[in-house]
């Protein structure tokens, strides 16, 4: 014990001696361990962490894929969506679980205080929180009596977050009543604190008894239909049944639900279509990270940028190695000596490592204090710009285990080569007091080269990793969208949250957009059901007259409820026909615009004008008639490819929940926010806006994720790029310096600088050379591997490696200059007296 | 009494470019305990290379080596360490002291490595101290002492283990006469209490303190002469 603190007190006086080298090697690893730190941190959050709840290990996801037929509801895989009286069926005839709860997530309008905010909310079933596990931290939680009448529940939980972020964490709030989405809602509880719903990314504020699922929820979902597909399941496995012990006793009982589905099947389908639908079966997926809708988002980002931010941190930990196996040569005198005195070599590596985990130790602290810093900058914008709510800056008990055992790792990692190589050398000549390393020297040099080339392999890897994001974002921000979005701002309401039905929602659009239109400094006005580039979509199938036979998966097309102005709002181009106008009412014969991919697929060779057709299929009659085609656009993301699109009057939509409003000015349309709120409020105080922004941003939003990964790429890249030439600019130093005797004797003999500037770059050639060879297959492998993540370009994109290598080579050239310079500068007659 | 050490045959050879160059050439030697011997040659004679062979620090060797009549020809790696730490000090011409230790701490070093306790430790360094009239140094580095005072805490750390052999590369190489001469007599009452010494040097005035004086030439011993005229 005494002799490690020994190790450690002439360690930390070694690193207090030679303070740049301390400065350097603690600087470059708290980069690589506070990027790290940062990006583990949301990884963390987003893919590894457990549902805060009892027991995360025994939950398990319901998954039917499978036919379905009827409506149905998902925001992510559509096999999740169950029927309530399916739900029931499970939940009350299996032996398996010792619980089925329910869900389902809807939008929420809540008045209080006087004013109407919009919520995040959850009708859930009467155990959601007793299968969770989950008490409540005020008052109570739901329980099975709340399961029972249809529309008798007006009760509300609250959200723990929600609860302190609105009402200030006042306990006075049991018992209040709540307007929500229109209906009286008496508080009952408060949830306890931590617990943030079943799916990472989505916090809900209020859970609600799904009795009341009519009264909350926006799109008919209902509680008698079997073939109305909206519910995600969650279950809790029974102590001692396994997983497969689980899937097949839900199966067990399944199959019968399904044949008392099946007269309730209306579609006219084969033998074959209702074998496939009665042999459908149940799969479980593990609930421990509850629905994984934000890791299947973002998974692959975040795993690509956390294998190149550890690229960066290897790169860095090289780097160090480096400079300590550097620093050890200079010191094989000491461990001469302390093997003359009796000194072992585990002992000498001992106190090597002693020195280099304080050095690790210095970088972990200061990169903590760096990752933490990142993360108050990433995890906002994260939360922000992608939706994915409840992440937090602060270190968590995991993060702050892996920053430690990251700091652990370095210090052993690049303490342990240098010290290996430096104590394996021979005291012979320090016993013959010959003092000169230089044969030590050459082997060293010579490991330090295979270092430099794998940091040259990494930056490689790094720097085409970055060029093909880059290139795939520059893609995304040059296509052209089909829509122009200067001087555009939009805003959405949902007027049926607060009880307007569809013609009262008509009417409060149209005399919005007039009294917008009206205002100062607005051109044109638009509106449209489904938000553009929000990566909603609303789709049916269609019916065209005299149209083509199309293979089922082909008769859908999305569409929106637009209104007259909407596409010069908007500037999409009309390339035949009329737009809207306010004669388009909910009497006038049904018109529609079609986009020209609708025309190529549906009407290829014809007269779209003129045309008429349906929503759905069978035997419907098209009585929608195209009166005008306009140029394709980019509806759902900038990524995402052109699809067949329609547009209808928003007045002939059967049902409408909410609109976005779009306002084309005349000055910066951030300068009209605050009037739209104004004019919004005159017509309704209770109704809120949401989501106003301008156009420009809704595009930067929905390109935050390519946007992010391109930004952070290319840190990471410049980061290991600056780490690799202080890592070439080091050795071909120390180069010089050894070989400044042959550099005299050559000199001496008639070498010009050119020569000996030829020498050096050489051998930083060789370095290069080696390192791209192996870095070039890595960067494929890991462009292949992300390859969904690219836009516009392929994992082999030549011009992207070329630069890749251009890049390495100005590097590599900037970090041989000085010592190249200082080459030339030998004198020979200094030299050739060199020790 | 069976000799410190004995070697029979002992050769050392670098090949090098498919030749082979031999350093030492069948040395066969005994050294008695109590023994204070010279290695005396010109540059390569092989003189330096035969101390580090007896000191255990080279091991790659052929013939046979007893020290204290354990086998060295057979010791693995591990054990001629453990041998050499227990019974041989070094002295060296450039006094080669750790540079970031003090005094105090240099002289700890080879305790260190032996697992002596601290407490056993301290209690050695200050003795040692005392001995060497060196105790006002002992918080100083090795560039705030001269070489006449760096040669004297060399010497001290050697013995601080109670070697039953030191072995001395030109201790006095790089001091001038009067602190060689110091040197010398520090040499010779450790010898007397008992120490055994073999030291390798030029100087004939340094010579003449040891009992006998075995002369090298290109890897052979060319001579051995009892040194009759030895400071006494």
């Amino acid at each position: 014990m005494q002799n490690l603190w020994k190790d450690i007190t002439f360690g930390l006086r070694m690193l207090a001696k030679s303070p740049g080298f301390t400065a350097i090697a603690v600087i470059t690893l708290a980069l690589g361990i506070g990027a790290n730190t940062a990006i583990f941190s949301l990884m963390n959050q987003v893919l590894l962490k457990r549902l805060p709840v009892k027991s995360p290990d025994e939950l398990v996801i319901l998954l039917a894929p499978g036919p379905q037929t009827g409506h149905v509801s998902s925001d992510g895989d559509s096999a999740e969506s169950f029927s309530y009286p399916m739900y029931k069926g499970l939940r009350d005839r299996n032996s398996v679980f010792s619980g089925i709860l329910a869900r389902y997530r809807f939008e929420a309008s809540v008045a209080s205080h006087g004013q109407t905010d919009r919520a995040s909310g959850e009708v859930v079933s009467g155990n959601y929180f007793e299968v969770l596990g989950v008490r409540a931290a005020l008052g109570r939680v739901f329980s099975q009596d709340d399961d029972r009448v249809p529309g008798a529940q007006p009760v509300v939980v609250l959200s723990h977050s929600y609860w302190t972020r609105h009402f200030g964490g006042d306990p006075s709030v049991l018992n209040k009543v709540l307007l929500i989405n229109n209906v009286e809602m008496t508080v009952v509880g408060v949830s306890q604190s931590g617990f943030t719903g079943v799916q990472v990314g989505k916090i809900p504020d209020l859970f609600v008894p799904m009795m009341m699922t009519q009264q909350m929820t926006q799109h008919g979902e209902t509680l008698d239909k079997w073939n109305d597909y909206w519910m995600t399941l969650l279950a809790r496995r029974k102590p001692g049944i396994s997983e497969q012990q689980a899937e097949a006793g839900i199966n067990a009982v399944y199959r019968p639900l399904l044949e008392e589905q099946l007269p309730q099947i209306k579609s006219a389908w084969n033998e074959d279509k209702r074998q496939k639908f009665l042999n459908k079966k149940i799969t479980l997926s593990s609930g421990a990270h509850g629905r994984t809708i934000a890791q299947d988002g973002s998974g692959e980002q975040l795993i690509t940028l956390f294998v190149m931010v550890a690229l960066v941190l290897l790169i860095a930990c090289t780097n160090v190695a480096n400079l300590l196996l550097a620093r050890g040569a200079s010191r094989q005198r000491e461990f001469a000596i302390r093997t003359a005195m009796g000194a072992s070599r585990g002992r000498m590596i001992r106190q090597l490592l002693a020195e280099s985990l304080l050095c690790a130790f210095g970088g972990g602290a200061l990169g903590i204090l760096l990752g933490t810093w990142l993360m108050r900058i990433l995890t906002p914008i994260v939360v922000a710009s992608a939706g994915v709510q409840g992440l937090t800056e602060k270190l968590d008990p995991n993060v702050l285990t892996f920053a430690i055992g990251v700091t652990v790792l370095c210090g052993i990692f690049f303490g342990l080569i240098p010290a290996w190589r430096v104590t394996r050398l021979g005291v012979s000549d320090v016993i013959k007091d010959q003092g000169s390393t230089a044969s030590a020297s050459a082997s060293h040099v010579g490991f330090r080269k295979v270092l430099v080339a794998g940091q040259v392999a990494f930056t490689m890897l790094l720097l085409a990793g970055a060029g093909l994001f880059m290139r795939s974002l520059w893609n995304l921000r040059n296509q052209d969208l089909g829509l122009k979005t200067d001087n555009v701002i939009t805003f959405s309401i949902q007027p049926s949250l607060n009880g307007y039905d569809t013609p009262r929602s008509i009417a409060l659009f149209d005399q919005l957009r007039a009294r917008l239109a009206a205002l100062p400094g607005v051109r044109s006005v638009g509106t449209g059901d489904v938000p553009t580039l929000s990566g909603d979509d609303e789709g049916s199938n269609i019916t065209v007259e005299g149209g083509p036979q199309l293979a089922e998966e082909l008769q859908d097309v999305d569409h929106d409820g637009v209104s007259p102005g909407y596409f010069a709002t908007l500037g999409i181009p009309l390339l035949s026909g009329r737009e809207f106008t306010e004669a388009d009412g909910t009497a006038a014969p049904k018109v529609a615009i079609a986009s020209e991919a609708m025309v190529k697929r549906f009407l290829p060779g014809r007269n779209p004008l003129g045309a008429h057709f349906a929503f759905g299929g069978g035997k419907v009659k098209p009585d929608i008639e195209i009166v005008g085609v306009v140029k394709d656009v980019k509806q759902e993301h900038v990524s995402s490819a052109i699809q067949p699109y329609l547009y209808v009057p928003y007045a002939q939509r059967p049902k409408l929940t909410g609109m976005t409003f779009y306002v084309r000015s005349t000055q910066d349309p951030l300068l009209l926010g605050s009037t739209f709120e104004k004019a919004v409020r005159e017509l309704d105080a209770n109704l809120p806006v949401y989501d106003v922004k301008t156009m420009e941003r809704v595009v930067e939003e929905d390109l935050f994720s390519a946007r992010m990964v391109a930004v952070l790429s290319a840190s990471f890249a410049g980061l290991a790029a600056l780490l690799a030439a202080l890592g070439i600019y080091g050795v071909l130093a120390y180069v010089v310096v050894q070989r400044t005797r042959e550099i005299g004797i050559r000199m001496a003999l008639g070498a010009v600088a050119g020569q000996v500037r030829l020498l050096i770059v050489k051998e930083v050639g060789s370095m290069v050379l080696i390192g791209v060879a192996v870095g070039l297959p890595l960067a494929y492998g890991l462009a292949r591997f992300s390859e969904s993540l690219l836009y516009g370009v392929h994992a082999g994109d030549p011009a992207v490696y070329l630069s890749g290598l251009g890049f390495i080579g100005l590097i590599a050239l900037a970090a041989c200059l000085v010592p190249a310079r200082r080459a030339t500068r030998v004198d020979p007659l200094v030299a050739l007296r060199y020790q | 009494m069976e000799p410190l050490i004995q070697m029979r045959n002992l050769e050392k050879v670098y090949e090098a470019g498919g030749s082979k160059f031999y350093v030492l050439r069948r040395i066969s030697l005994d050294i008695q305990p109590g023994e204070f011997v010279t290695f005396m040659g010109p540059s390569g004679a092989g003189k330096s290379t035969l101390l580090s062979i007896i000191g255990m620090l080279d091991g790659s060797w052929t013939g046979e080596y007893y020290f204290n009549g354990e086998p060295v020809h057979r010791l693995n790696v591990k054990k001629r360490n453990e041998l050499h730490k227990a019974n041989i000090g070094f002295v060296f011409q450039s006094y080669h002291l750790i540079d970031n230790l003090t005094v105090f701490e240099n002289l700890e070093i080879p305790l260190s490595y032996k697992n002596v306790p601290h407490k056993e430790r301290v209690s050695l360094v200050c003795d040692i101290l005392d001995r060497f009239n060196i105790v006002g140094k002992k918080d100083l580095f090795p560039n705030q002492l001269s070489g006449g005072q760096q040669q004297l805490v060399g010497v001290a750390r050697a013995v601080i283990q109670s070697p039953k052999l030191i072995l001395a590369d030109e201790p006095t190489g790089n001091l001038h006469s009067a602190q060689g001469e110091e040197i010398m007599e520090l040499f010779r009452k450790l010898n007397e209490a008992g120490t055994s010494i073999i030291q390798v040097t030029h100087s004939e005035r340094n010579a003449a303190y040891s009992h006998r004086v075995i002369q090298l030439k290109d890897g052979w011993v060319v001579s051995e002469t009892s040194n009759a005229a030895r400071v006494v």
